[in-house]
């Protein structure tokens, strides 16, 4: 923005010095046109007075020739301006610096004279006849001349009568410096504003530039801000998935507990005493007692049925305590994977990637059953990756999770979950989790990844978010690739091997 | 059919396999025939003694549905058959599809008599906004999880009854 306008500012500086000039020239060469008339008007009526006597004419001649040698008038008006009369056939009448001695006869600018004398250097004699030739070849209307080989201007008037010409030599720097000390101010002025313009530019483009500084560092306070507040919203996501988990499971504890205790009470355990007692009783002749007495021939059948149905309680029982400790197992993952999460702090520490996706799938475990997903593991052998566990298995668990969702609208024979591990270039590696879902629109492979964009109606659209943004803190990348709807698709998360650094 | 038409039908709306495993284990248990002719056995031996009350005939039947729309499609077909549910149990969390209070307005839509119990382990819920939408009574009640076992049979209990 400020060059334009230097530059403009320069090129109307340099237009109004050319025009100031070119004004000062005109009007100096007019006033000298008009000064070299006046002269010639008046020297030309002390001529006309004389013009009958030829003695009183001859004198006034002599004292006029005099007193232009003497150059006493001829420059009154024009500084660095000289008058000079010569006439037509040469003869010098009056120069200010070429002075013919008194009594000696008049020099002849073109040396014709037999008796002429010599004045001033041959220089100033090649001017002077310069000036004559060009006087001699000008047109009569012409009144002022260019000699452009002296650098001067020529005013020339005619002396009727005596066929005297009269010239005033103006040299060029004269006028030229005339202009320049007219123009000056405008120089001045001009140079003056264009120093103003570049201290202005110069201190705009200062107050941009702290302006630049500023918003920068607002827009990297408002990313960070926006990353913490996705963290916790993240985490809100979290917390409601853990409530809900925990309850669910907890909810299948108590249950699985309460009908265990039941199942306990039901086994009938006081019978064997009782039995015992009876067979107690009847001890000298249990032979009999078992086969003959109405009591003691049911003793048998009511063990073996008791056995049974002890046998079958004990197998229930234990079922439900199974229960009870797979259900709180899964609490335990639940509150381990909150508490991953709560624990933010940046621990890196060797991960072996084969049980970390185990861990991300056991946690969609019952999702994926439900939903009867095939999950299909290509795993390269890897040494332990030096990360920051939680954020891997959240990334893990989100992409497991959105796979997962992506396929509900396929058949069920077709849902399948690729997961795979490879070693990637440069001492990275690359985890891949493909769905043979729904596919992503070509337009949507990047928006999905913004804050708060969901394609599901309960979505809440942190997911791939924070994924994206811990995978940069892991110095890592998430990437999408989708041929398009009902294609599937396929998420990359590449991880540094060492990771040594991590993006603020 | 004339045993199924004497049992009360209840459809359980929920996303966890676990949870529909709990309710049948409460209001369905397996009743096995061989507990009865111990039972027999027992009372013929010791006299009558036991305080195991006889196995009563079930008095619930248990349906399962995973999501909301499946949900109000048991809904539909059970009027349909002319065997509606005497009650509903819907989970208030269930993505990826409807939520609890979606899924009620939808059978709302269907049936303004069936008594609904909202079912949740986690409270992002208002009840006072669910009553204001759908009215307060009996029709609408609130079952915490984890629940305890009695509390719930003693809920479908009265509310079926």
């Amino acid at each position: 923005m400020g060059v334009p306008i230097a530059i403009v500012i320069a090129l109307a500086t340099l237009a109004s010095y050319l025009h100031i000039s070119r004004l000062v020239r005109d009007s100096t060469l007019s006033h000298l046109a008009q000064h070299v008339a006046e002269r010639v008007q008046r020297e030309q009526f002390v001529l006309l007075l004389a013009q009958d006597n030829q003695a009183v004419l001859n004198k006034e001649l002599e004292e006029r020739i005099r007193a232009w040698r003497q150059q006493d008038r001829v420059t009154e008006h024009l500084p660095g301006a000289y008058n000079l009369i010569f006439r037509d056939d040469g003869q010098l009448l009056a120069h200010p610096e070429m002075r013919v001695e008194s009594g000696k006869p008049a020099y002849n600018i073109l040396g014709t004279g037999e008796s002429g004398s010599t004045v001033g250097t041959a220089a100033q004699r090649a001017h002077l006849r310069a000036i004559f030739e060009r006087v001699k070849g000008r047109s009569p209307e012409q009144t002022v001349l260019e000699l452009p080989e002296h650098g001067e201007y020529l005013a020339v008037a005619r002396l009727s009568g005596p066929d005297w010409n009269f010239v005033t030599v103006l040299p060029e720097r004269e006028v030229s410096s005339a202009a320049l000390s007219a123009a000056r101010y405008v120089l001045v002025f001009g140079l003056a504003s264009l120093l103003l313009e570049l201290v202005i530019v110069f201190w705009v483009l200062r107050e941009l530039e702290q302006r630049i500084d500023t918003r920068t560092r607002e827009l990297k306070d408002v990313q960070s801000k926006l990353v913490e507040a996705a963290r916790r919203a993240g985490m809100a996501e979290v917390a409601t998935n853990v409530l809900h988990n925990v309850g669910n499971v907890l909810n299948s504890v108590s249950t699985s507990a309460m009908l265990a205790k039941e199942r306990l009470a039901g086994l009938r355990l006081e019978h064997v005493a009782r039995v015992a007692g009876l067979l107690e009783e009847n001890r000298p002749r249990l032979g009999p007692f078992l086969t003959e007495d109405e009591r003691g021939r049911k003793i048998l059948p009511f063990l073996s049925q008791l056995g049974n149905h002890m046998k079958e309680e004990h197998r229930e029982l234990r079922e439900l305590l199974d229960d009870v400790r797979r259900y709180t197992e899964h609490i335990g993952t639940i509150v381990k994977l909150q508490q991953g999460y709560a624990r933010h702090s940046r621990v890196k520490e060797p991960v072996a990637l084969e049980g970390l996706l185990d861990e991300a799938v056991r946690i969609n475990e019952a999702a994926l059953a439900r939903h009867k997903v095939v999950v299909v593991r290509a795993l390269e052998p890897l040494p332990p990756v030096v990360t920051e566990r939680h954020k891997v298995l959240m990334i893990l668990i989100n992409l497991i999770s959105n796979a997962k969702y992506a396929m509900d609208a396929v058949p069920e024979n077709k849902r399948c979950l690729t997961l795979k591990v490879a070693r990637a270039q440069g001492e990275r590696i690359h985890l891949e989790v493909s769905d043979t879902g729904m596919g992503i629109a070509p337009e949507l492979l990047t928006r999905i990844f913004q804050y708060g964009f969901s394609t599901r109606e309960q979505g809440h659209g942190f997911g791939l978010h924070s994924s994206a943004l811990a995978a940069r803190e892991l110095g890592g990348t998430l990437t999408v690739h989708s041929a398009g709807p009902g294609q599937g698709a396929s998420f990359v998360l590449e991880l540094p091997l060492h990771s040594t650094q991590g993006a603020s | 059919v004339s045993e199924h038409t004497s049992k009360r039908r209840i459809l359980v709306i929920d996303d966890s396999d676990a949870i529909h495993k709990d309710f049948r284990r409460v209001l369905s248990p397996e009743r096995k025939s061989s507990l009865a002719e111990l039972a027999q056995l027992e009372d013929e031996l010791f006299g009558v003694t036991s305080e195991v009350p006889p196995p009563s005939e079930e008095l619930f039947e248990v349906d399962s549905a995973f999501q909301g729309r499946e949900g109000l499609e048991k809904v539909r077909e059970a009027l349909a058959s002319g065997r509606p549910y005497a009650l509903v149990f819907l989970d208030y969390l269930m993505p990826p599809g409807w939520s609890g209070v979606e899924t009620l307005r939808e059978i709302r839509k269907l049936t303004a008599t069936v008594p609904v119990v909202i079912c949740s382990a986690y409270t992002d819920y208002s009840w006072e906004e669910l009553t204001r939408e759908f009215g307060e009574g009996p029709l609408l009640s609130e079952l915490r999880k984890p629940f305890n076992h009695q509390e719930l049979y003693q809920l479908a209990l009265r509310l079926t009854g």
